[in-house]
């Protein structure tokens, strides 16, 4: 029964989202994007395999985002706002079919958003590196670029994730985009931030303070390991191994996210 | 003895903390017996609406507790046994009416099949046959209620709440919600309902429940609330202006 | 035509005059901004740091921007002529600036091409003469390209051309040459010119290296064993040069007197049927035909 209800309520946001105009004014604004590939790609000389295929992965990511932080939240604020979780809520489902069902619901539409931008985006690469063949990288592969893909995907689920975290606790849905974004920019810069400060003797306020970086890498995702778009472009290495380590990472954080946000949410008012 | 559809013990709910403190609800207690309909009136902001909520644990109370159909709120599962209809029914935009059914009725643990038979019973009843397949978005204020009344039936449960289920209706559409709870009551289901819609009560009420700031004035038989040659909506302004005179 | 209409067109008219009055200024006033500051200005003046902070996950696209601004500021500049047409204008390059925007690139994406080629077509060049600063650009692009030679060999063309190192260009050569796919010839020019530095020992090294993971179907195999061997030959008689100006106080005037002395039983073979040449400077050479003196470069030493 529980994954049933899940799978329902996961179905439902699925169509919502997916009937939304915002959801195919953002689409069709990215696969614009993606087809500017073809001008972009142009204006270089060199490389220009690894700009064509480093746009494309771009514009899903920034596609992404926006779905996320307006399409997403949107979506769970509203419910909130405009009552309609009583609808829900008045039958039996508990809290956390109710979030793990929005949160899977919104995934799906993650899904087929990437899928959509990432066949546009490798329509215009497979272009550019049909005409220019002399700049396609040494190793590019279109495994790694899928793989790739997928990453950029989890990087978008985690961020979700945090998302509906946010949302669980925070007052109003503008102070948990806030918090979103700003969880955001952090795991984006994780690894600089642990690189600097374990490499560098003058890193300001966080001179020596390893430990609390260390603390901060664990409790902030880790979004800068998800970002192989440098490794697409360039068709460097990129295990097998590593692929099922982020996935795994990407899956565990986010289900735990998910469960702190049940817990936060179960001491909601919700009127 | 039969297990009483809704109990509510002591119940007290405030907002904020502090001074700031607004007590909403103090010391409530109100049992309604299966099969019966009970109207619970009150002025604007009397509390109404957040019995309700406390009723269906969407709030939490501060103290006191809730029992439906013998199940304890919030430690037990009651809610395939209950129909809610809530003030204003918002659903999901871009799903049609149809669809809505279909999930409210799959969340209730309704098989498919006996949605299938189900849902267009209840479009043909509620009239809404011919924007089955519209989506939801689009509706009119009365429809979306009459749809709000089709997602609370559709897992045939016993008891109903409903919170304000005449408001902003046309009179055809009044009409129509009083014709459908008087049917319900027939069938034997408990209805327990807000309203400050007086007329209203006095058709459809076995028993009433009289709520002003919080406090419970009244809960009893309609006729024995009736003052002497008054009419309901008389007896109620002067239970009320003197529960007000006693605040003050 | 209505009163209210008029209304409306007059106040659409004025709010539109104050619009392209503002406007119009501002862009004049832009115009008159010196070019100095184009490259003073912007966010490849941010710490290393501070720039990959800020571009996040799009440094990639950054980087790719900021070739594009460097691509703006190196290019002409065309002034329009009041009689007609455009005329070229003699550019100021901020040439501090602009390394700047490189080294910015390169922060973002180190295994850009267009960076380095770019910074390699300007910055070691008159009037820019950033020669160094060129090569870290380089050095940076070899260590992130190791599929690709080309860096490697500019680096090296530098340190052979501006910075007169023949014996330094060569060693980086023939560490291009390890690159797949790199072609013979550098491996061929780096013995050459590795040799003409006075890197003859280790050129040898660097070469034997290479060949042990090559097999000889390769191409150009054949042509880098007789340079080894030339090397070698050359190597031979280098040290018994040195052994001649220890022992008498004086470098050898021939190699004859040299075989004659008995430090040296007899030249090696020379793979290319050529002989060996001891010019007047004391350099060594294995295909100098003329054998006049050279104009020695040891600096490398």
């Amino acid at each position: 029964m529980p994954v049933r209800n899940i799978w329902f309520l996961a179905l439902a946001t699925c169509t919502e989202g997916i009937r939304h105009r915002a959801l195919w004014a953002i689409v069709c604004l990215a696969v614009l994007l993606t087809m500017a590939n073809l001008g972009v790609t142009t204006l270089y000389t060199w490389d220009l395999g690894k700009v064509s295929v480093e746009f494309g992965l771009s514009s899903v990511a920034f596609t992404g985002l926006l779905l996320v932080f307006f399409l997403g939240m949107k979506i769970l604020a509203d419910d909130l706002e405009r009552s309609r979780i009583f609808m829900l809520l008045s039958r039996p489902v508990s809290i956390w079919q109710y979030l793990t069902g929005k949160f899977l619901g919104l995934v799906m539409i993650l899904l087929l958003a990437t899928i959509i931008l990432g066949l546009s985006a490798a329509l215009s690469m497979h272009y550019v590196l049909w005409q220019y063949p002399a700049y396609v990288p040494p190793n590019f592969s279109w495994v790694t670029y899928i793989m790739a893909l997928a990453c950029q995907w989890l990087s978008l689920v985690v961020v979700l994730a945090v998302s509906v975290l946010c949302f669980s606790f925070a007052s109003q849905p503008f102070v948990a985009l806030l918090l979103a974004v700003s969880t955001y920019l952090v795991g984006q810069n994780m690894e600089l931030l642990r690189r600097v400060v374990t490499e560098n003797a003058h890193a300001g306020a966080l001179t020596g303070q390893e430990n609390l970086v260390l603390a901060l890498s664990w409790i902030f995702p880790n979004l800068s390991l998800f970002d192989k778009k440098y490794a697409a472009a360039y068709g460097m290495a990129f295990s097998g191994q590593e692929f099922m380590l982020l996935c795994l990472y990407g899956i565990s954080y986010s289900a735990l996210l998910i469960y702190f946000a049940t817990l936060l949410f179960r001491r909601k008012e919700l009127a | 003895m039969t297990v009483p559809a809704l109990e509510i013990t002591g119940l007290s709910k405030g907002f904020g903390s502090g001074r700031k403190k607004n007590q909403v609800l103090t010391n409530l207690s109100l049992t309604i017996t299966q099969g019966e309909v009970f109207g619970f009136l009150g002025p604007n902001g009397a509390g109404k609406s957040t019995t309700i909520k406390l009723l269906l644990h969407f709030l939490k109370p501060d103290s006191g507790s809730l029992r439906i159909l013998g199940k304890t709120v919030g430690q037990e599962e009651f809610r395939h046994r209950i129909g809610y209809l809530s003030e204003f029914p918002f659903f999901y935009d871009h799903l049609t009416a149809r669809e809505t059914l279909r999930l409210s009725g799959r969340l209730s643990g309704m098989e498919r099949q006996a949605l299938d038979q189900r849902i267009p019973i209840l479009l043909e009843r509620m009239t809404l046959t011919e924007a089955a397949d519209r989506r939801v978005g689009g509706f009119s204020k009365g429809m979306k209620q009459r749809l709000g009344m089709a997602n609370a039936l559709i897992h045939d449960p016993e008891v109903l709440i409903f919170d304000e289920p005449m408001s902003g209706l046309d009179p055809v559409g009044r009409h129509q919600i009083k014709g459908l709870i008087a049917e319900l009551k027939q069938e034997g289901k408990t209805i327990f309902f807000s309203s400050h819609i007086l007329s209203d009560i006095e058709a459809l009420c076995d028993r009433i429940g009289v709520i002003n700031k919080g406090v419970l004035l009244y809960s009893g038989g309609l006729r024995d609330f009736l003052v002497a040659g008054c009419g309901l909506e008389e007896s109620f302004v002067r239970v009320i202006e003197e529960a007000n005179h006693a605040c003050a | 035509m209505s009163r209210r209409l008029t209304a409306n067109l007059v106040v659409g008219l004025i709010l539109f005059s104050f619009y392209a009055t503002s406007y119009s200024a501002l862009l004049q006033q832009r115009s008159e901004v010196s070019l100095t500051s184009s490259s003073s200005s912007g966010i490849w003046n941010l710490p290393p740091v501070a720039l990959l902070a800020l571009a996040g996950e799009f440094k990639g696209l950054m980087a790719d921007y900021l070739t594009l601004e460097v691509g703006a500021q190196l290019g002409t500049e065309l002034v329009r002529n009041p009689a007609g047409g455009f005329r070229v204008v003699r550019k100021h390059y901020d040439w501090p600036g602009i390394h700047r925007l490189f080294v910015a690139s390169q922060t973002l994406d180190p295994s850009f091409a267009q960076t380095y080629i770019v910074a390699q077509g300007w910055l070691p060049w008159k009037p820019a003469d950033m020669v160094a600063k060129t090569q870290e650009i380089l050095k940076i692009a070899t260590k992130n390209r190791d599929w690709d030679w080309q860096p490697a060999h500019a680096m090296g063309f530098n340190a052979y051309y501006f910075l007169k190192q023949p014996g330094e260009a060569g060693k980086i050569f023939l560490e291009a040459a390890k690159t797949p796919n790199a072609p013979p010839f550098l491996t061929i020019l780096g013995a050459r010119l590795a040799q003409k530095g006075g890197e003859t020992e280790a050129a040898i090294i660097i070469m034997k290296s290479m060949l042990a993971d090559k097999n000889s179907e390769e191409p150009g195999y054949t042509d880098m064993i007789e340079r080894l061997l030339a090397l070698e030959g050359v190597l031979v008689i280098e040290q018994a040069a040195n052994s001649y100006e220890k022992a008498r106080g004086r470098k050898p005037s021939s190699l004859t007197e040299l075989t004659a002395s008995g430090l040296l039983a007899a030249l090696p073979p020379n793979p290319y049927n050529l002989d060996y040449c001891l010019d007047t400077a004391g350099v060594i050479y294995f295909d100098k035909p003329d054998c006049q003196a050279s104009i020695p470069d040891r600096s490398s030493r």
